[in-house]
C-alpha cells in the first residue's frame, strides 16, 4: 500500500521538495561556496539519517526515480543549481550563457574538478553524460528538443535546441544535469548499489555499507570542490515505507528527517518535531476527453465548466485535510509561477449555474460519465464524494476503481476513460505544461488534446527575455486551462517534511520544505 | 532414516519446482510490468515499451520461465530487474535477519507457550483461568497492532529498545539483541497462545493417564512426573504445532519487518512484488519454500526422537 502511495507521490514530492517557482537566468557566474547552504561555519556533523518513502529504483541519474532525487543528488553533482525559487547558480559549470535566440546554452566548466573515479570533469565527459541522459534516461522524453551537445574546448560545452528554450539552464540543475563519468556511462548497468558511484558529487555511495532496498550509505568525497555543501561525515538514506514507523524513528532519534503526510502530522507535532509543509499536490479530476471522443458531452467546454461549478470544494477540503490543505480549481499551487489569482475564484460552488450550463450545452437531462479512479491516497473516497455532488445536476459518474498503479497508468492512456481521478504535484509551469497538458504530456494528456493557444503561450514563454514576460505567459496558460476546464481540481494536499529539532536548512524562507539533503546541517537547537 | 530422507527429497524437489512455476505464472497475471514500475507512473508510454522489450518481457512466458529455470539449476538466480543487484547477494544479506527473527520468535513462543500451558493444566481455579484468558488474548490480538503497541511503549516512551532497524550480530552483539527484541516479542508472544493451548490440553490428557498414577504410587516427585514424563508425551503435537508456526511466521515476518523496518526476506518479497520484479520474487519464494521443507524435515526428526513409535 505504501509503495502505491509513494508512486502517486512520485510526481508530487519531487516538485514540492526540490524546485519551487522557476526563474531562469539568461547568464551568470557564481561562486559555488556562496550558493551553498546557510549553515555558515557549522562544524561537520556525524551521521545524518534520512527516512526514504521507497527503495531506490536506480542509484544513478539515468534510472533513478526523480521523486526520490536524494538517491543521486548526493553523489552526482549538477552542472548548475536551482534554489527553491528556481534561481540558477553555478555548479560543476562555473558560468553559463544563453544565446540571444535562446537556442544555445554555453557552459563554462569549473577547472580541476574530478569524478570520484579520478577522471576529469571536462567538456568531453560532460558531452558524453548529457548525450546519454537525453537519449536513454528516464527523463529523455522531456528533452527531445536538444539537437546537439558540442565540445568547444576542454572547459566549454554548448547545448543546442531545435526551438527557443530559455529553461535549459534549469534543466541543467535537474536530473539531466547530474553528470556521470565516462567510465560510468560505459558501464551504466553496473552502477547499482553494489558498485561505487561515478559522479562528482559531495558524497560517494559506499556499497559495503549499503543494502539494496534497505539503506544506502554515502560518505564524504574528499576531492569535492565545494566544502560548504558537506555538513556530515556520513549520510544514510534509510528506507522506511510506513509513515508511522518514520515518525516513531524520528521520535527516538534514529532518523533526523522524513517526508510525512497529513495522517501523521498531528503526531509529529506532538512529538516536538520540526514540521514544514506546503499544500501543493492537487487532487481532483483530469477531464482528458476534451474532444468528446468517448464521452461526447465532455467535448463541450460548458459541460466541463459545469462539473467545476458543481463541486463543493470547501466542504471536501475541510472534511479531508482540516487545517493543512487548501481548496483549488487550478493546477498550480499558490506561490508557483503559473498560479493565477484571477483563476482562483473562477469556479465558486454554484449548482444552479452548473445546471444552466448543462442545459445550454443540450444536456439538461444529464448523462452518464465513466471515470477511472484508484484505491489509494483517498482518490476513491474523493471520487465517491464528487459523484454525490454531480448526481443532482444530472451528471452520473460511473467510476471504475483499480487497485494498482499500473492498471491506473495504463487506463490513463488507453483512450477508454474520459475522466481520470488524479493527484498531481504542482510544478514550475515550464515543466508542468510539458508533463500535464501539452501534447508531450502523454501520461496525463491521454487523448493527446492539442490547443494552438496553449502552444502559442508556451512558445512565447520560451522566447521571453525577462522573468516577468515569461511568468506572464505562464499565467496565461493557467488561465486558459482553467477557463476551458481541462481539469476539475478540488484541493491542494500538502507535502510534509518532519525533522529533528537540531536539523537546520529543512525549510525554505517561504516555509515550504527544502527536500535536498545537501542543504541540511546540524544546529545546537534542542 | 534413509527412507525418511528419500521420502523427503521425493516430495521436496517437486514442491520447490512447482512453487517456482506457480510463482512465475501467477506473478505474470498481475497487471502491469517491471518496465512501468521502474520508469514510474507518469513515464512516456514509448519509453515503457522500449524498456519492456529491453527487459525481455515481451518474450513468451514459457520462454522466460525456461531461461530462468536453466540458470537457476546452474545456481544463477540472476539480477533484480528493479535495482540491478545480484539476487543471491540480496537473499544472502537478508536471510540471517529473517532466520534470527523466526528463530527468536519460535524460542519465545515455545518458552512462554509451554510455561503458560503447563501452568494452566496443573493449576485449576483462578490461576488456570487467568492463563487461559492471557492465552486467548494473545491469539486474538492482531500482530500489527501489538507491534505498534510495543514500539509506542518500549521505544517511543521508555526508550528501552530502538523503534526501527537492525544491527548485525558481527557489528555489535548488544545492539543486535536490542534491535531484535521488539520484533521477536511481537511474533513470539502472539504465537505463544496456540502453543499454550496445545500444551495445556496435552498435559491435562497425559495427567489422567494410568502411568501417571503408577509414577505417583511409586513416590516419584510431581515435578519429575510433569517435566520428565508428561511433557515428553505431550510434546510431539507441540513440536508439530511449532513447525506449523514457523511456516505461519514466514508470512508474519512481512508485517513485522515493515513495522520495525528490518531488512529481511519478507520486506524484500513485498518490495519485489510491488516492483513486478519477478526474478527477485522467484528467488524469495524458492528460498521460503526451501526453509519450509527443511523445517518439515526437522519436525519429523524431532518427532522420531520424542516418540519411539514414529521411528518404526
Amino acid at each position: 500500500m505504501h509503495r502505491r502511495s509513494a508512486a502517486i507521490s512520485a510526481m508530487c514530492v519531487v516538485t514540492a521538495l526540490s524546485i519551487g517557482a522557476c526563474t531562469g537566468s539568461k547568464a551568470g557566474v557564481g561562486d559555488a561556496a556562496s550558493t551553498g547552504s546557510t549553515a555558515g561555519d557549522a562544524k561537520l556533523g556525524g551521521t545524518l539519517t534520512v527516512a526514504m518513502q521507497a527503495p531506490a529504483v536506480g542509484v544513478n541519474p539515468a534510472t533513478v526515480n526523480g521523486a526520490f532525487g536524494n538517491y543521486t543528488a548526493l553523489d552526482y553533482d549538477t552542472l548548475l543549481r536551482a534554489d527553491y525559487q528556481g534561481k540558477i547558480s553555478a555548479g560543476l559549470a562555473s558560468a553559463w550563457a544563453m544565446s540571444d535566440n535562446n537556442q544555445t546554452l554555453t557552459l563554462t566548466l569549473r577547472s580541476g574538478v574530478t569524478f570520484s573515479d579520478g577522471s576529469a570533469v571536462d567538456a568531453a565527459a560532460v558531452k558524453k553524460s548529457l548525450d546519454y541522459m537525453r537519449a536513454n534516461s528516464s527523463v529523455a522524453s522531456l528533452y527531445t528538443d536538444i539537437t546537439s551537445v558540442d565540445v568547444v574546448d576542454a572547459s566549454h560545452v554548448t547545448v543546442k535546441t531545435s526551438q527557443p528554450d530559455s529553461q535549459l539552464p534549469t534543466a541543467m540543475a535537474g536530473l539531466l544535469g547530474e553528470v556521470i563519468s565516462p567510465k560510468g556511462v560505459d558501464g551504466i548497468k553496473g552502477l547499482t548499489v553494489d558498485a561505487p558511484s561515478a559522479g562528482a558529487g559531495a558524497y560517494v555511495l559506499d556499497p559495503k555499507a549499503s543494502l539494496s532496498g534497505d539503506h544506502y550509505t554515502y560518505t564524504l568525497n574528499p576531492s569535492y570542490y565545494d566544502k560548504s555543501r558537506q555538513h556530515w561525515k556520513k549520510i544514510v538514506l534509510k528506507v522506511v515505507t510506513d509513515p508511522q514507523a518514520a515518525v516513531n524513528a524520528l521520535s527516538t532519534g534514529q532518523v533526523q528527517q522524513a517526508t510525512g503526510d497529513f495522517t501523521t502530522a498531528k503526531q509529529a507535532a506532538g512529538a516536538g518535531l520540526q514540521i514544514a509543509y506546503k499544500p501543493t499536490i492537487w487532487f481532483g479530476f483530469n477531464l482528458i476527453d476534451r474532444g468528446g471522443e468517448v464521452s461526447k458531452p465532455l467535448g463541450d467546454a460548458r459541460v466541463r465548466q459545469a462539473i467545476n461549478y458543481a463541486i463543493d470544494r470547501a466542504t471536501l477540503e475541510k472534511a479531508t485535510l482540516g487545517d493543512y490543505g487548501a481548496v483549488t480549481d487550478q493546477p498550480s499551487a499558490k506561490g508557483d509561477n503559473g498560479y493565477s489569482e484571477a483563476a482562483a475564484t473562477r469556479y465558486p460552488y454554484d449548482p444552479a449555474k452548473a445546471k444552466a450550463l448543462l442545459a445550454q450545452a443540450g444536456y439538461a437531462d444529464g448523462f452518464d460519465l465513466p471515470v477511472l479512479s484508484v484505491h489509494f491516497e483517498g482518490l476513491d473516497q474523493l471520487t465517491e464524494a464528487v459523484k454525490a455532488m454531480l448526481d443532482p445536476i444530472g451528471i452520473h459518474l460511473k467510476p471504475n476503481y483499480v487497485s494498482d498503479e499500473q492498471s491506473y497508468a495504463g487506463g490513463s492512456t488507453d483512450r477508454k476513460w474520459p475522466v481520470v481521478a488524479v493527484g498531481y504535484g504542482s510544478q514550475p509551469m515550464d515543466q508542468m505544461a510539458k508533463g500535464l497538458f501539452l501534447p508531450t504530456a502523454k501520461a496525463f494528456n491521454g487523448f493527446g488534446t492539442v490547443s494552438p493557444e496553449l502552444q502559442r503561450y508556451f512558445d512565447a514563454s520560451l522566447t521571453a527575455t525577462t522573468d516577468a514576460d515569461r511568468n506572464a505567459q505562464y499565467v496565461k496558460m493557467e488561465d486558459w486551462v482553467v477557463e476551458n476546464a481541462w481539469f476539475a481540481p478540488v484541493m491542494d494536499v500538502p507535502v510534509f517534511s518532519y525533522a529533528a529539532k537540531n536539523l537546520g536548512g529543512v525549510e525554505n524562507p517561504d516555509g515550504s520544505p527544502d527536500g535536498n539533503a545537501l542543504d541540511w546541517y546540524q544546529t545546537t537547537a534542542s | 532414516m534413509r527412507s525418511l530422507i528419500s521420502r523427503w527429497l521425493a516430495t521436496s524437489v517437486p514442491l520447490v519446482f512447482g512453487v517456482s512455476m506457480l510463482t512465475f505464472f501467477l506473478g505474470s497475471l498481475v497487471p502491469g510490468d517491471a518496465a512501468r514500475a521502474i520508469l514510474g507512473l507518469n513515464a512516456d508510454p514509448d519509453a515503457v515499451a522500449t524498456l519492456h522489450h529491453q527487459l525481455g518481457l515481451d518474450r513468451p512466458l514459457w520462454d522466460q520461465y525456461w531461461s530462468w529455470l536453466i540458470r537457476a539449476l546452474h545456481g544463477d538466480l540472476g539480477t533484480s530487474v528493479a535495482s540491478g543487484s545480484e539476487i543471491w547477494s540480496d537473499l544472502g544479506a537478508r536471510l540471517p535477519v529473517t532466520l534470527w527473527l523466526i528463530g527468536g520468535s519460535v524460542l519465545v513462543a515455545a518458552i512462554v507457550g509451554v510455561t503458560l500451558g503447563v501452568t494452566a493444566a496443573l493449576r485449576a481455579g483462578f490461576v488456570g483461568r487467568l492463563v487461559d484468558v492471557v492465552a486467548l488474548l494473545g491469539a486474538s490480538v492482531p500482530v500489527f497492532w501489538f507491534a505498534l503497541l510495543l514500539v509506542t511503549v518500549f521505544a517511543v516512551e521508555l526508550r528501552v529498545f530502538p523503534a526501527i532497524g537492525y544491527v548485525p550480530l558481527s557489528q555489535s552483539p548488544g545492539q543486535w539483541a536490542s534491535s531484535l527484541a521488539l520484533p521477536v516479542l511481537t511474533l513470539g508472544l502472539t504465537s505463544s497462545a496456540a502453543i499454550a493451548k496445545q500444551t495445556r490440553d496435552g498435559v491435562r490428557t497425559q495427567m489422567q493417564r494410568d502411568y501417571v498414577l503408577m509414577l505417583r504410587a511409586r513416590g516419584v516427585p510431581e515435578r519429575t512426573i510433569v517435566f520428565k514424563h508428561v511433557l515428553r508425551n505431550a510434546g510431539a503435537p507441540v513440536v508439530t504445532l511449532l513447525g506449523l508456526l514457523v511456516v505461519g511466521m514466514l508470512g508474519g515476518t512481512v508485517l513485522v519487518e515493515q513495522v520495525f523496518v528490518l531488512p529481511g526476506l519478507g520486506g524484500l518479497a513485498v518490495d519485489a512484488t510491488r516492483a513486478h520484479d519477478i526474478p527477485e520474487v522467484q528467488g524469495v519464494t524458492v528460498l521460503f519454500t526451501m526453509i519450509i521443507v527443511t523445517v518439515n524435515l526437522a519436525v519429523e526428526l524431532i518427532h522420531r526422537g520424542l516418540d519411539p513409535k514414529a521411528r518404526a
